[in-house]
């Protein structure tokens, strides 16, 4: 199998397109295994801006949280796929609950929670399983950067007491300076699995809540080392700013240090 | 051109330097002649190393002469086989030295892993790279200078991919090196842009990525999840 890592990161929608266009038969493999910058669209309804992906689309269309329609308006929306009663409440929690996240630690930028219904393979009573998908962007005003986070979820609800979070995180992160000259592009992914107590429907968003803002924060910090420090360090490798005698020096040095000490 | 040798170019040009992808594997079809014409332009672009004979020659479009490649510095002329990257029709010619040969040697010696260089006409590439599988990166740092003029242009390319698909990419144009004093203004040009490279990372770091996702957000503490969502207030909705 080819590695998909090997193709770049910063022009992935366009590599993708290419790679179906060599072989089709790829499309749903790659759509389902690479995730790409988000886009967004506009609430007509509520007048909010919503983010779009796989998961809330029908047709050519895609529904808003907000107002649970979609746009561009379909003809038909009866045969569209919609979460059911129960799920949608709990969806419109979740929604108003990372839109306070978003605000917390984006300060702006879009949010967009989906939920769709899940069955329990192994118990048909069990209508409590659900899966989703929790997405947050953010770029700058000047568009030297662009922060895209992708949590897709499912929830295994078991008995009345707890709940299994399994959860996908991807986090896309674009920079750029200003001539455009140097960019660090790519995405960092991260998998996560939790049994949480419940007491309620509500406790799912609490769950998946924090769990949500404890691995962007381990990923944020990740991507820091990543972005500025990795790859720093492996342009001092292929090319040595202080000489490679020098640096062979400092080990020799170190080394002697180290035996002196030692001695002592 | 077809489309489909386009579109293995455009694929070709935009791996990272020794992560070349074999794509004889997605396509079901026999694609060797697009694949040929694409490895071509990608090993020239990059100028990758060759084996001809037990020697490393970088290959390029400076030492390129019709369907042959020169080598004054190893004394070799010989044809290249782009798909299975192999040298061919390997012939011996003179060996041409260069004044700035040793300089350049105990340059890349002293500043480069795997370092190389090739002189040909008045155009010097030199480069440096390193894979490490292992540890799931490879970096390149690939210059080109033309000694007639002192023009320069400096290409560095890092993938990092555990975990992810990380890549940083810097190109700088426009340099302009003193070929009289070549090693020394080469060696002056180069630590230079690395440093200012450096000072790149921290101001994309201060300045774009600090804008982007806070650490934690500006009470200094963690969200309330749950019923106490709504006491807090929207502040910076752009949404609305």
């Amino acid at each position: 199998m080819v590695s998909f890592v090997r193709f770049n990161p910063k022009n992935i929608s366009t590599n993708l397109q290419k790679i179906t266009r060599l072989n089709p038969d790829l499309t749903e493999e790659l759509l389902s295994s690479v995730d790409v910058p988000l886009s967004i669209s506009r609430d007509e309804e509520d007048g909010r801006k919503f983010l779009i992906c796989d998961y809330n689309r029908d047709l050519d269309s895609y529904r808003s949280p907000w107002s649970n329609k979609y746009y561009p308006k379909l003809d038909d929306e009866d045969e569209s796929p919609f979460p059911s009663d129960k799920l949608r409440q709990l969806e419109i929690y979740a929604n108003d609950s990372f839109d306070v996240y978003r605000d917390l630690y984006y300060e702006g930028g879009v949010s967009s929670v989906y939920f769709w219904d899940q069955e329990d393979e192994e118990d048909s009573t069990n209508d409590s399983n659900f899966a989703g998908v929790v997405l947050l962007k953010k770029s700058t005003d000047n568009e030297q950067g662009s922060w895209d986070s992708i949590h897709v979820l499912e929830v295994l609800v078991q008995g009345s007491s707890k709940a299994t979070y399994k959860l996908t995180s991807t986090i896309i992160l674009d920079l750029s300076n200003d001539p455009k000259s140097t960019s660090l592009s790519g995405n960092l992914i991260r998998q996560t699995e939790k049994t949480l107590p419940i007491t309620d429907d509500q406790s799912h968003i609490v769950n998946i809540g924090t769990l949500v803002e404890e691995i962007e924060s381990k990923l944020r910090n990740l991507l820091q080392e990543v972005y500025f420090g990795k790859t720093r360090d492996i342009v001092g490798d292929i090319r040595s700013l202080q000489g490679i005698s020098s640096s062979e020096n400092d080990k020799l040095k170190h080394s002697e240090l180290v035996k002196g000490l030692q001695g002592i | 051109m077809s489309s489909l040798e386009q579109i293995i170019k455009d694929i070709l040009k935009d791996t990272p330097v020794g992560e070349g992808i074999d794509l004889r594997l997605i396509v079901d079809k026999n694609i060797d002649v697009e694949l040929t014409k694409g490895l071509e332009l990608y090993n020239l672009e990059k100028g990758i190393s060759i084996n001809v004979d037990g020697q490393n020659s970088i290959i390029s479009k400076i030492n390129q002469i019709n369907d042959s490649f020169i080598n004054e510095q190893i004394g070799l002329k010989f044809k290249v086989d782009h798909l299975n990257s192999k040298a061919y029709d390997i012939e011996t010619i003179d060996k041409t030295p260069n004044k700035w040969d040793k300089e350049l040697i105990d340059y890349l010696n002293e500043q480069y892993e795997n370092g190389e260089y090739l002189i040909y006409n008045d155009k010097l590439i030199l480069k440096g790279d390193k894979s490490s599988p292992g540890n799931y990166w490879t970096g390149s740092w690939r210059s080109e200078y033309d000694l007639s003029n002192g023009k320069g242009e400096i290409n560095i390319d890092v993938h990092y991919y555990e975990d992810g698909n990380v890549r940083l990419q810097s190109k700088k144009t426009s340099i302009e090196i003193d070929p009289k004093n070549l090693v020394k203004s080469i060696k002056k040009i180069e630590d230079d842009l690395q440093i200012s490279l450096n000072k790149e990372f921290l101001k994309l770091n201060e300045l774009i990525f600090k804008q982007l996702r806070r650490q934690l957000p500006i009470t200094r503490s963690k969200m309330n999840w749950g019923k106490a969502i709504g006491n807090y207030k929207l502040g910076k909705n752009i949404n609305q």
